[in-house]
């Protein structure tokens, strides 16, 4: 006998008893809940839970919309194009309701249509990801559709092109048997159409160029697999977070140290100890990077927006460097974009512009520092503070290395345990962590924040860090190493400030045990026993 | 606020979430609005140009200012103490007919462009003219104009420089030495080509030896000038042009010396000259630091007096030049130096400029260098100086590098210089000191450059060379450079080649 399946008899969902109906055993998240959840703070966590083992998919697969978990990326996607899914993004589009809304319809207040929105579905693509977290407001999506449409032109003219080269051809060809005047006439005018047309597509193509491409340079760097998603990743600490409050700023105690006089948010100045310190720790930090192998380098401290592009920053922005006047530049041209940017030499740019459009033929790594200024108007605040000033003395390190990944991690890990045996000589409690993306600049891809505490303002300040950058940047300007083999390729590079002095300042200033009988205590080794001893007395004392 | 930068806000204002405040380049707002309708954008930013200044980081929601009053210009200062201070100009000497012919004398022989006959027209005018909205206009104007008429001269200076003596001894060569350029370029200690594209034109970088021998020439003139009792400060790059402008240089006009950032950009008020510019010598900020003591605690006492102070900073000059002479490091935008500041009572200063003109010696006979210092001519002065005294160090390759005759014209290369300005920047700025009775007086400044790091190089290099190019280290210098006594010409530092014209094309 034929197999015959099983008839259903009631042929709706949820066409079933209410008893079953009213049970909250299986409820799934509601409407306004969901709503919720679509809140980027929300949504993010949504998205990087934690394993759970008792979760499909161990919880890492879930769409925020339908509120549902899936065993795999697979499934995921394909949900996604479901008719469930798409109903439900559909369902999403209407405001919920609200209490506001029930009184206003009950009288309190005047009506207000419910508002509609666009729902689209989570991103799944990594770079899409990858610029949400960084909080880019750039739209993945349009940019491709973007990119493709200025393909197609591409194509187009492309073809328009080869059509022109055969016409111009085939008109050769009968030119050559001198035969057919009015074949030849009609070619001809086929050929001035196409020529026409290919202007007209190019023109059009410059256009879309012209507005494509700078947002293309826009996109950040792709993300390491360290770097965490949401919060910061503590790698080490060193000594205990220095306990109590404080109730003056560095600024205030500088001053009343005669040390340190700030001015408005662009000028201060270092006295005395303040200079001895400001000095004392650059020339530590190029002492101690001298004796593990670095060359020392004296940067300019000038740019152009050519390398400021191409390290990934928005060379127009002027919260990101200090731009120049026109005629200051070179170029008095009122259109060239090409403009001078102040950026000081203790920054990843000169660095870069050293080996843009050049092949670096020494054995590979080459670790260099540089030891000056770096200027930054993007932490720029009306209450000057040492923390936020724009002019800093620094120090920055940039290790070239080979294309290769695996020598970047373990280089990178190598430099971080260099720094924070520096960071350690000095004595003054820090920490390391992982930043997630939202703190980081566009072309790193992994940033290693070194961090002081602030007792005025009871917070971590970042003093230095080490990025790593990938092929990010080189890609752009041409940064090329020579291989033994005396093959070319793309050089990677690790970058760093080492160590920004105002802002360690700041955080030392603040902690009343590097102060001694109204002095601030150096930094240094030397002096850093002394004040051990001391310590030791005052205890001793004390008991 | 501009009315279009108002109708950006939705009101009332209270609701207005403003997280963060900033402030200064025509004024930014980064609004943080945490989420979007759709749950997609993480952050919304946007701009605002605003003339105005924002005096702190508030929540608006939270706090019960009402912005307009945030944007009340008077309590925003962006450089306090820093304003330009017109009134103590000395008009009882520029408005005196006495003085029109010294004066024009002293204009025209510095090749100034200041008017004294417009300054006293203005003063009859203003004489003459009722109190009113036309005689502030001329006041300012005059103020304008008196600002623009230089220093007093030192009597009895002439026009052409005057050998005053020579410092240590001509070394003498067994070989033809070479140019700075010819020693740098084999162990690529230094790089200056193709840059312009990049870091801009005249733009270099010292590598390895070179950069060691930068930091030790820093750190040795900063001990030695410490020992001689030096207060040593830590200064600001960017400053507003009205302290430029009070130390006598130029920000205005075609021809000027002075880096400005874009002030379609960033803005000051106009007390502060409307423009923010980079410092061309520390003697600008340390002339500011004073000013702004004497203006918030009051005249410095004269106990306190004379005041040695020296900087390490560094130091950006918009200047050009064409000549071949002033190729490579010799004439260069930006570059390190150590500056000393002097600050003293009217009768002091040439006594203190002596002094920073001897200390400039020894540091230079403790680098090993061969000097001669010369008086000044009144052509080749600054607006802001009575006198000036020039060092010129030998540098025997720059000699060698043109015909026999222009030997001497090229063979000397100004490495520091120091001038006296009395009272100019002291009257500009508004620096005071108070005597034993506790009346106000101006400090007289003076200034000098303990060293200029390119020049210092170049001289450096050319005098300690040896015929196989190894550079010997002066003595001074070893300890700063960890016992290390010469560079070699055969270790090369970094070794780059410009890209070939294969990899030049991109798509």
């Amino acid at each position: 006998m034929l197999y015959m399946p099983y008839k259903r008899k009631k042929y709706h969902h949820g066409d079933t008893h209410l008893k079953k109906q009213w049970r909250t055993k299986r409820r799934k998240r509601d409407l306004d809940e969901i709503n919720e959840d679509m809140k980027v703070e929300n949504a993010q966590k949504l998205l990087n839970q934690e394993v759970d083992l008792d979760k499909p998919g161990f919880a890492q697969f879930y769409c925020i919309h339908c509120a549902r978990y899936f065993i795999d990326d697979h499934a995921l996607k394909d949900h996604f194009k479901t008719k469930v899914h798409k109903r439900r993004l559909k369902a999403l589009e209407l405001e919920p309701y609200t209490i506001e809304e029930s009184e206003r319809a009950a009288g309190k207040g005047s009506f207000e249509p419910a508002k509609k929105r666009k729902i689209e579905t989570q991103p799944i693509d990594e770079l899409e990801k990858n610029v949400a977290l960084r909080g880019i407001p750039l739209n993945v999506k349009s940019l491709k559709r973007m990119w493709d449409f200025q393909e197609g032109v591409r194509a187009n003219r492309n073809q328009l092109e080869d059509k022109r080269f055969e016409l111009a051809k085939a008109i050769k060809d009968l030119m050559s048997r001198g035969t057919d005047d009015v074949e030849v006439e009609k070619l001809k005018i086929l050929a001035q159409k196409v020529k026409r047309e290919i202007k007209v597509v190019t023109s059009s193509l410059w256009d879309l160029e012209n507005k494509v491409m700078p947002k293309l340079l826009s996109l950040p760097n792709v993300l390491h697999t360290r770097t965490p998603l949401k919060t910061e990743k503590i790698l080490h600490t060193y000594l205990d977070i220095p306990q109590g409050k404080q109730a003056l700023s560095h600024v205030d105690i500088g001053n009343s140290l005669g040390i340190l006089k700030v001015i408005g948010p662009l000028c201060y100045f270092l006295k005395n100890e303040g200079v001895k310190f400001e000095l004392g720790l650059v020339q530590y930090l190029a002492n101690y990077l001298r004796s593990k192998g670095f060359v020392q380098f004296s940067n300019p401290d000038f740019v152009k927006s050519l390398v400021v592009e191409g390290c990934g920053f928005d060379h127009e922005d002027p919260m990101m460097s200090f731009i120049l006047k026109r005629d200051n530049s070179d170029d008095v041209d009122e259109n060239n974009p090409n403009r001078l940017h102040l950026t000081g030499g203790a920054s990843i740019t000169p660095f870069c512009s050293y080996f843009a459009k050049h092949v670096l033929k020494d054995p590979l790594p080459v670790k260099l520092f540089a030891s000056g200024r770096s200027y930054s108007p993007s932490a720029l605040q009306i209450n000057g503070s040492l923390v936020k000033s724009c002019q800093a003395s620094a120090v920055q390190l940039f290790v070239a290395l080979s294309n290769c990944p695996n020598v970047e991690d373990t280089m990178f890990d190598d430099l971080l345990a260099d720094l924070i045996n520096a960071y350690e000589n000095l004595g003054y409690h820090f920490k390391v962590s992982y930043v997630p993306p939202s703190k980081m600049s566009s072309w790193e891809c992994l940033r290693a924040s070194f961090q002081m505490y602030s007792l005025f303002s009871q917070s971590y300040v970042e003093v230095g860090n080490l990025s790593m950058c990938s092929d990010f940047v080189s890609k752009r300007l041409l940064m090329y190493y020579q291989n033994p083999d005396k093959r070319v390729d793309f050089m990677r590079f690790v970058t760093g400030t080492v160590l920004s002095v105002p802002k360690v300042l700041a955080c030392v200033l603040e902690d009343p045990i590097n102060l001694h009988d109204g002095k601030l205590m150096l930094p240094l080794p030397a002096e850093r026993k002394k004040r051990e001893s001391v310590d030791l007395k005052r205890k001793r004392t004390k008991r | 606020m501009p009315a279009s930068v108002r109708s950006w806000f939705p009101h009332p204002w209270r609701e207005w979430r403003i997280l963060d405040v900033w402030c200064f380049p025509s004024v930014i707002f980064k609004v943080f609005n945490a989420n979007d309708a759709n749950g997609q954008v993480t952050s919304k930013w946007r701009e605002y140009e605003l003339i105005v200044y924002v005096r702190s980081v508030f929540v608006a929601k939270s706090s019960s200012i009402a912005p307009d009053k945030i944007y009340d210009k008077s309590v925003l200062k962006p450089f306090p103490g820093f304003e330009r201070k017109l009134h103590e100009l000395d008009l009882n000497y520029l408005c005196n007919k006495n003085n029109i012919a010294e004066i024009e004398e002293n204009v025209k022989r510095r090749k100034l462009n200041g008017d004294i006959k417009l300054i006293h027209e203005l003063f009859a005018r203003i004489q003459s003219a009722e109190n009113g909205g036309e005689k502030d206009l001329l006041i300012e104007q005059l103020s304008e104009e008196a600002l623009k008429i230089p220093n007093k001269l030192k009597p009895g200076l002439g026009d052409e420089p005057e050998l005053m003596r020579y410092v240590g001894e001509k070394k003498t060569f067994s070989f033809s030495p070479k140019t700075f350029e010819n020693l740098t370029k084999i162990n690529g200690i230094l790089r200056t080509e193709k840059l312009g594209h990049l870091t801009g034109r005249r733009s270099y970088f010292l590598c390895g030896a070179l950069s060691q021998l930068e930091e030790a020439i820093v750190n040795f003139t900063v001990n030695h000038l410490y020992e001689r009792g030096f207060q040593l400060v830590s200064v600001p790059d960017i400053l507003p042009a009205s302290v430029i402008e009070g130390c006598g240089m130029t920000t205005r006009g075609e021809r000027n010396q002075v880096y400005r950032l874009d002030n379609q950009l960033y803005k000051t008020g106009t007390e502060w000259g409307d423009e923010i510019c980079l410092s061309g010598t520390s003697e600008m900020a340390l002339a500011a630091l004073l000013a702004h003591e004497s203006c918030s605690n009051g005249p410095i006492p004269s106990g306190e007096l004379p005041l040695r102070i020296c900087a390490v900073s560094r130091c950006y000059r918009a200047e050009v030049s064409s000549v071949a002479t002033e190729r490579g490091l010799y004439r260069v935008h930006e570059f390190t130096k150590v500056e000393m500041f002097g600050a003293c009572p009217p009768d002091e200063s040439a006594q203190l400029a002596n002094e920073l003109v001897s200390i400039e010696e020894e540091i230079l006979t403790a680098l090993g260098l061969h000097a001669r210092v010369l008086q000044m001519g009144a052509a080749d002065l600054g607006p802001q100086a009575y006198y000036k005294v020039d060092i010129e160090a030998w540098m025997p390759g720059r000699a060698t590098s043109g015909s026999k005759e222009k030997e001497e014209e090229f063979g000397w290369g100004e490495v520091s210089s120091c001038s006296d300005c009395t009272d100019f920047q002291s009257r500009r700025l508004g620096i005071h000191y108070a005597d034993r009775n506790g009346n106000r007086h101006l400090l007289h400044t003076v200034n000098g450059t303990a060293a200029a790091i390119p020049r210092l190089l170049i001289a450096i290099l050319e005098t300690h060379q040896r015929e196989d190019k190894t550079i010997e280290i002066p003595n001074a210098l070893r300890p700063f450079m960890n016992g290390c006594d010469t560079i070699s010409p055969s270790q090369k530092v970094i070794d780059i080649k410009p890209l070939p014209v294969s990899l030049r094309s991109r798509s």
